[in-house]
């Protein structure tokens, strides 16, 4: 038909419901098809039948004229045009029988991917909320930042004081409302709980400028009675989200305040990089803060500013404001707004995202989510590689099955989709289950918080969600294509006749196929090492002087301003020691500034004079202690003699060595007496004593020498000191009498429970138990896929050289031969996996040995435990699957069929 | 399974043929064979069953509708008939073909 009405709007319309109903209503179509030829039939045979034809004659006339029932169903289906569908459904049919004989595979397969698309997705939404979202308030993208510049105009986005901003609200006020904060750690008390925690300290209208909304209460407006704001967290944490909160009163360092507010669970403060969890107003902070520069002095710039414009006020009109005021402060206050040469501070307000991401900070928040992205991006690459393996082994075992198709006329294009079918299987359950835990987590994320996040919106990102998920399928069905396309590239005529003949050059693995084995052995190698070397740093850190960490309890204590000033202070921690030290099974209480088994670690410059009068100047580890220090963390004193109470009193001048160190300041030396300079002669100190090495002391890093100098520790207003004491027995009753007499302190001191270093420890190193647990699961993983993938390997070195080893075993090949014919390739891909899983595995040893104590012993011994554990177990699976080489008769492998 | 379907000219031409017997009166699948057969042989050499997937391609462009009636001999049949677009097209396609076959007998004529 020439004239064509095709795209008639009612042709068109036909051509949609008709394509859509043999879609949807497959059946209903074929018994309707059916109905219609029995109806033909029965007809064309009644019409015989009355022409004079026999039953049986009648029915075989009709059949026919017909002209064969079959080819017209088929020659309808194709008149429907559904055919690619009903293609696609068989191919995902058949993919679906094949894999549900591979269930383990499948599931892990998924699961992998599915982990690594939920954890990219939240490394993507937290880089994309840390970086190019407003705050999470309403209208955070008209909120502006204002800044204090330094004198040369080389930092633009420095900090204000709280002066300087009671001077800016007062100038801009007819034009935005402006507002300050500033970070404090405060301890605040409900009941018996006491939270030493950060806060920030807030300019009048700070609230209202952000126009956020209190869950419970009403925020404060002027400050004429000590209110706080609590955070969602601590409101969670520490009052157990009691809605009966607003007016209660809680001690906030030992200060009654009222609670008038709690923030919405978002809001966390307008410091992208760190969360604060309560808030109150600058004003109050005198009653809480011995020392009043957060408030008083000019100088003092520790306040972030936002400000938000009134109706519609330009930003221009706001730096006009600023820079009239700045030019009146640079007049009236040279001291802190003018330098020498006369050059003033300027100050300048400008979009609070732009402002953010101009000063790109490297904060640990970047690391965090730069870490999970490459982490989920890692998770996803090993997801790539196990489908592309997966695809490589049944590839291969399948060559003859592609050969005859091909050879019986199916196109290579329909044999690529029901591979690319079998990938999709995989990918898309795997990609939906990613975004439904992506989405999940980012649900759980934003209403509850479970961790410290600062202000981020994290609400799922839909388009960039899609975008991953989007890109991530078509990285995945890449991935399972590509072996899948050099299956279709078979020789018809070689695979036929039963599989490549190896030629003169041995059988290559190709390319692709021999460099996914090599990633996932290296992958495989390089994740259980890192399990198996934080697990033995740990359980090395663990074993070495546990069982003093178990006799010692430690305590967290830190000194409020109303413990008064240093000398005050002093006394009260001795107080406090001495009454500790009188409870009944004490045998011994002091204070360090740290624990040097891990963690906070100072340093010091010392030089020292050689016997030779050579000076030398090195960083050495320090730690600050309390006199019977050593009593208590049982390290017995070698020569000399101990701190005493009056060494701090007077500030003297002296320091005790553990014996290492004294070997490396003063080799072959008597210690005793010898003098150092330290800090660039900051100070000198004598050497009053010697004490053995504590027990699994790692040096802090490489440079660092073995062994500690240990300085006598004076306590200071406001400091964080470890308090220590001996007790070997009945520590659980021991830590409440301690808390107890604590608690009397309570307007002076905050202290958590006491608790042994072993626990503190454990509890310090949760981070790396984390990472050695998720590396361990990683591990798991990848030893599952890396033998699934060498087992098919083997299958398809087997498969390919079938004859081969059928002639040999005919000729008597004995099976040892036939074995290291069908694994060498095995072998050699699994040694060059492992070499480089070892070097990888090396490199991120070093990051480790930084977090967790390691000895290059443990190093070396974890390394090579985990190359040699993957190489048995590999070769065990790889024998297995050479089983069936062994098994090929002669007499079957040369059949030709 | 063989996918090529009959020649266009055929498959054009028995289309027609479908379209003008519908355009005498609404009619089951065997009887169009039926009226087809008797008016021409040859359109048909492939069998009857080739109705079928004329009937569904004319049916996808909208030339003809059917429903679900009672044959003459009191059993269930589906009745195929021409819709407005197919008289339409109809009568084109005759315009068509008589041109055609016009400028052929012309042709013929001529030598």
């Amino acid at each position: 038909m020439r004239r064509d009405l095709r795209w008639h709007p009612r042709a068109i319309g036909a051509a949609i419901r008709g394509r859509l109903r043999a879609l949807f209503a497959r059946g209903a179509i074929e018994r309707e098809i059916d109905e219609e030829i029995r109806f033909h039939l029965d007809m064309e045979i009644d019409k015989n039948i009355k022409a004079g034809m026999t039953h049986a004659a009648a029915h075989r006339a009709a059949l026919v004229a017909f002209g064969g029932v079959e080819r017209t169903t088929e020659s309808h289906r194709d008149a429907r045009g559904t055919r690619f569908v009903d293609e696609t459904i068989a191919d995902i049919r058949y993919a679906a029988r094949t894999l549900a004989r591979a269930p383990t595979f499948v599931v892990v397969s998924v699961f992998t991917l599915a982990v690594a698309i939920a954890i990219a997705s939240a490394g993507f939404t937290a880089t994309n909320a840390f970086l190019f979202r407003p705050l999470p308030v309403p209208h955070g993208d008209q909120l502006l930042a204002v800044f204090t510049s330094d004198f040369n105009g080389r930092e633009q986005h420095g900090a204000s004081s709280y002066a300087d901003i009671v001077d800016f609200q007062r100038a801009a006020d007819s034009v935005a409302d402006l507002a300050g904060e500033t970070r404090v750690m405060l301890a605040v008390r409900a009941n018996e709980n006491v939270t030493f925690t950060q806060g920030a300290l807030v300019t009048s209208r700070y609230f209202q400028t952000l126009r956020i909304r209190p869950v419970l209460g009403r925020f404060p407006v002027v400050p004429d009675a000590p209110t706080i704001v609590l955070g969602h967290t601590l409101w969670r944490r520490a009052f157990l989200a009691d809605s009966s909160i607003i007016g209660r009163r809680v001690q906030v360092n030992g200060q009654p305040f009222t609670v008038a507010a709690v923030a919405p669970p978002e809001f966390r403060g307008i410091n992208r990089e760190i969360a604060v969890e309560f808030w109150m107003d600058a004003a109050l902070s005198p009653i809480v803060l011995r020392h009043d520069n957060m408030v008083r002095q000019r100088g003092y710039r520790s306040y972030r500013v936002i400000a938000r414009l009134r109706g519609a006020q330009s930003i221009d009109a706001l730096n006009a404001r600023l820079s009239s005021v700045a030019g009146r402060l640079f007049r009236s206050y040279p001291d802190v707004w003018r330098d020498t040469t006369g050059a003033g501070r300027t100050a300048r307000a400008m979009r609070e995202l732009d402002a953010h991401t101009g000063s790109m900070p490297r904060t640990q928040l970047v690391l965090l989510v730069a870490g999970a992205l490459a982490f989920g991006f890692g998770l996803l690459a090993i997801a790539c590689t196990n489908l592309a393996s997966m695809q490589m082994a049944r590839a291969a075992s399948r060559r003859r099955e592609i050969a005859t198709r091909l050879a019986l006329g199916a196109g290579r294009g329909r044999l690529v989709r029901q591979l690319l079918a079998e990938c999709s299987l995989i990918a898309v359950p795997g990609i939906v289950l990613g975004v439904i835990l992506a989405l999940m987590a980012a649900a759980l994320v934003s209403r509850y918080r479970p961790i410290p996040l600062p202000s981020l919106d994290m609400n799922p990102d839909w388009t960039g969600l899609a975008f991953v998920a989007a890109a991530l399928l078509i990285t995945v069905l890449i991935f399972g294509l590509v072996p899948a396309l050099q299956a279709v590239r078979a020789d018809v005529l070689t695979d036929l006749k039963g599989g490549a003949q190896p030629g003169a050059d041995g059988l290559r693995i190709g390319g692709v196929r021999g460099g996914l084995i090599v990633a996932q052995v290296a992958s495989s190698v390089l994740f259980t090492a890192l399990a198996g070397l934080i697990a033995f740093g740990l359980a090395h850190s663990a074993s070495q002087g546990r069982d003093q960490a178990r006799k010692v309890l430690v305590t967290r204590v830190n000194f409020l301003p109303a413990a008064g000033d240093d000398r005050q202070t002093e006394s009260l921690a001795n107080e406090i020691l001495a009454g500790i030290h009188s409870i009944p099974g004490v045998e011994a209480a002091s204070a360090s500034a740290s624990i040097p088994v891990r963690g906070a670690r100072w340093s010091v410059y010392a030089e020292t004079r050689s016997r030779e009068g050579e000076t030398k100047k090195r960083e050495l580890d320090v730690v600050y202690v309390r006199p019977s220090y050593f009593d208590v963390v049982g390290i017995p004193l070698v020569r000399g003699r101990d701190f005493e109470s009056r060494d701090i009193a007077a500030e003297a001048r002296v320091a005790i060595v553990s014996k290492a160190m004294a070997g490396v300041l003063w080799p072959g030396e008597d210690a005793l007496g010898k003098s150092m300079r330290l800090n660039d002669g900051a100070s000198t100190a004598e050497v009053i004593g010697v004490v053995a090495d504590p027990d699994g002391f790692v040096p802090a890093t490489d440079r660092s020498y073995p062994g500690l100098v240990y300085l006598p520790q004076p306590i200071r207003r406001e400091a964080e000191v470890m308090f220590q004491f001996r007790a070997p027995r009945g520590q659980a009753a021991i830590a409440a009498r301690v808390a107890a007499q604590l608690r009397r302190y309570e307007t002076r001191i905050v202290a958590p429970p006491a608790m042994t270093i072993d626990e503190y420890l454990d509890r310090a190193l949760g981070p790396q138990r984390i990472i050695a647990r998720a590396s361990g699961v990683a591990a798991a993983f990848q030893v599952v896929l890396a033998i699934a993938g060498l087992s098919g390997l083997v299958a398809y070195v087997t498969a390919l050289r079938r004859r081969e080893i059928g002639i040999r075993t005919a000729l008597g090949a004995t099976r040892v031969s036939v074995l290291r014919l069908v694994l060498r390739q095995g072998v050699r891909l699994t040694a060059m996996g492992a070499a480089i899983g070892l070097a990888l595995s090396g490199i991120v040893a070093e990051a480790i040995a930084d977090t967790v104590s390691m000895t290059p012993a443990v190093v070396a011994s974890g390394l090579l435990l985990a190359a040699a554990g993957f190489a048995v177990i590999g070769m065990i699976a790889m024998v297995l699957s050479a089983r069936r080489a062994l098994g090929v008769s002669p007499a079957a492998a040369l059949r030709v069929d | 399974m063989p996918r090529e379907t009959p020649g266009d000219v055929l498959q054009g031409t028995l289309d027609l043929l479908v379209l003008k017997t519908l355009a005498l009166e609404p009619m089951h699948g065997w009887g169009i064979a039926q009226r087809i057969q008797q008016l021409s042989e040859d359109a048909l050499a492939v069998g009857q069953g080739s109705v079928y997937p004329a009937l569904v391609r004319l049916q996808n462009r909208g030339l003809i509708g059917n429903e679900w009636g009672t044959s003459e001999n009191n059993r269930r049949a589906r009745y195929y008939h021409i819709t407005a677009l197919g008289k339409r097209q109809l009568n084109a396609e005759t315009e068509d073909w008589r041109r055609y076959a016009r400028a052929v007998e012309l042709i013929l004529r001529a030598t």
